[in-house]
């Protein structure tokens, strides 16, 4: 008990004394975190609705693909970005590994099939309830995707969120392509493994709670906004 | 009623109406045959009912009409009109009309904004169907929170605004009081006035005795008869036809 409630004191006094390392490790986290989720749900909101509603050769197959990509171990995924961006690698020339960027490429990989995969489904339920409807007012295709997209956005929020979840508990991949490098691409997670490492449990836990606290506030102000959304 | 009849002297459209052939429409859906080889032809503007006992196929043939289902076989042909064209013309209400999850307001608005009116023709064509329609007061409110007679009165404002050439409606007043269905039809009657042509569905013997002209009747996806509204409940040719009125 003594343990947790040290972390607890210990998260507190990093945070009220505004620990300059820790702010640079927490800016950097939510930078690539929530640049990953813009990026996924932006590309997979689309083509999820869009896999949902459009007939194409091979819909079938890449439905199953997406939905078996949405456990995807983090690492392998890591270990596939590595090897793109590495110097003997398709991308090497780009000079993006160990960086920020190569960090959001891997995290926006990771969560695009859970978008893709949950945007399909919901935007596929709604749709045999509201077709007939919306094909009778009028509405072309492009037209009933952007209105069904949404009269689901209470759901589609939540689906960001699961992406936002799965990108801010993820290790393995960012670790892999962004290396840990300490003032350049550490961020909470890693920061974490690599305390843990070293026996500095306290200041690990500490991180933890800070970084479980940051997933509330954001899930909270998710739930503001989806209240407001349906009073209007 | 009264704002009806003043905004039906006020707009004046001129409408061509469109005769309709139905030639031999067929329509499986879920290898369950709906409508078997149904054929007839209207070539004035009366409003025109579709009436039958459960099953008969008249929301399918409602459908169908509406180019909402493909048919299976046979064809249906609006004047000299394409199939794109007559797209543009019409309008539907369901039984259970379904709304956006937005305000009253914002409902009509994305009718139009989908068939690209302007800013001015938006505002202008909105304020007209929530007067006409009585449901200026509740522009602001959300379409889920509205009673039953309300959200048809909303259905009925959204196919307004689109000025169709034909309004499809599919028992449009199914459950609703009294004085909500003589609401309805009143609309139903000032939009028919507009020369649009209507065509509903009614399990309601007096509301299609009272709106409209001529009758489809159905039977298990047959067309058994199409007559005169007067002809078909003085003195119907069919036995089916007879039974079914004897029941109601």
């Amino acid at each position: 008990m003594s343990f947790l409630s040290d972390a607890i004191v210990s998260a507190v006094y990093l945070i009220a004394n505004l620990d300059r390392d820790l702010i640079e490790i927490i800016s950097l986290s939510l930078t690539i975190t929530l640049s990953a989720t813009l990026f996924a749900s932006v590309i997979g909101i689309i083509l999820g609705s869009a896999v949902a509603l459009y007939n194409f050769p091979g819909r079938n197959v890449f439905t199953l693909l997406i939905n078996t990509f949405m456990g995807f171990p983090p690492v392998v995924l890591g270990l596939f970005v590595y090897l793109l961006l590495s110097r003997s690698g398709p991308l090497g020339m780009l000079g993006l590994l160990y960086t920020p960027t190569a960090m959001i490429i891997a995290q926006t990989l990771l969560i695009l099939p859970i978008i893709i995969a949950l945007t399909r489904q919901t935007i596929f339920e709604v749709n045999k309830e509201y077709n007939e409807q919306l094909r009778s007012l009028g509405a072309e295709k492009f037209q009933i995707m952007k209105t069904l997209i949404w009269e689901s956005r209470l759901t589609v929020m939540t689906i960001i969120l699961a992406g936002y979840g799965r990108a801010n508990a993820e290790v393995g991949a960012v670790m892999i392509v962004g290396g840990n490098i300490n003032h350049a691409t550490r961020v909470m997670t890693t920061t974490i493994a690599h305390e843990t490492s070293k026996g500095n449990l306290i200041l690990a836990l500490s991180l933890g709670i800070i970084l479980i606290l940051i997933a509330f506030f954001i899930n909270f102000a998710m739930q503001k906004i989806e209240s407001i959304s349906e009073q209007r | 009623m009264k704002n009806i009849n003043k905004k039906e002297n006020n707009t004046k459209h001129q409408k061509n109406f469109l005769p309709l052939s139905v030639n031999k429409v067929s329509l499986i859906i879920n290898e369950k045959k709906l409508l078997k080889e149904i054929s007839f032809n209207v070539k004035k503007n009366n409003i025109l009912s579709i009436v039958g006992p459960n099953g008969s196929g008249k929301t399918s043939l409602l459908k169908a009409l509406h180019g909402i289902y493909k048919l299976s076989s046979g064809s249906i042909s609006w004047g000299d009109c394409s199939i794109n064209e007559i797209k543009k013309m019409q309008a539907m209400i369901f039984q259970n009309p379904l709304l956006l999850k937005r305000s009253v307001k914002d409902n009509i608005t994305y009718v139009l904004k989908i068939r690209n009116n302007t800013k001015s023709e938006i505002l202008n064509k909105t304020n007209e169907a929530l007067n006409l329609c009585n449901i200026n007061e509740l522009q602001n409110q959300q379409a889920h929170t509205l009673s039953g007679g309300e959200k048809q009165k909303l259905a009925i404002a959204r196919a307004w605004v689109l000025d169709p050439n034909i309004l499809f409606l599919d028992e449009p007043t199914l459950n609703l009081d009294p004085p909500s269905v003589y609401e309805i039809e009143e609309l139903i009657i000032n939009m028919h006035a507009k020369n649009t042509f209507v065509i509903f569905s009614s399990h309601d013997l007096r509301q299609v005795r009272k709106l409209s002209k001529e009758i489809v009747f159905l039977y298990d996806g047959k067309l058994i008869e199409k007559t005169k509204s007067k002809k078909f409940f003085e003195s119907a040719e069919s036995d089916l036809a007879k039974s079914f009125l004897q029941t109601r």
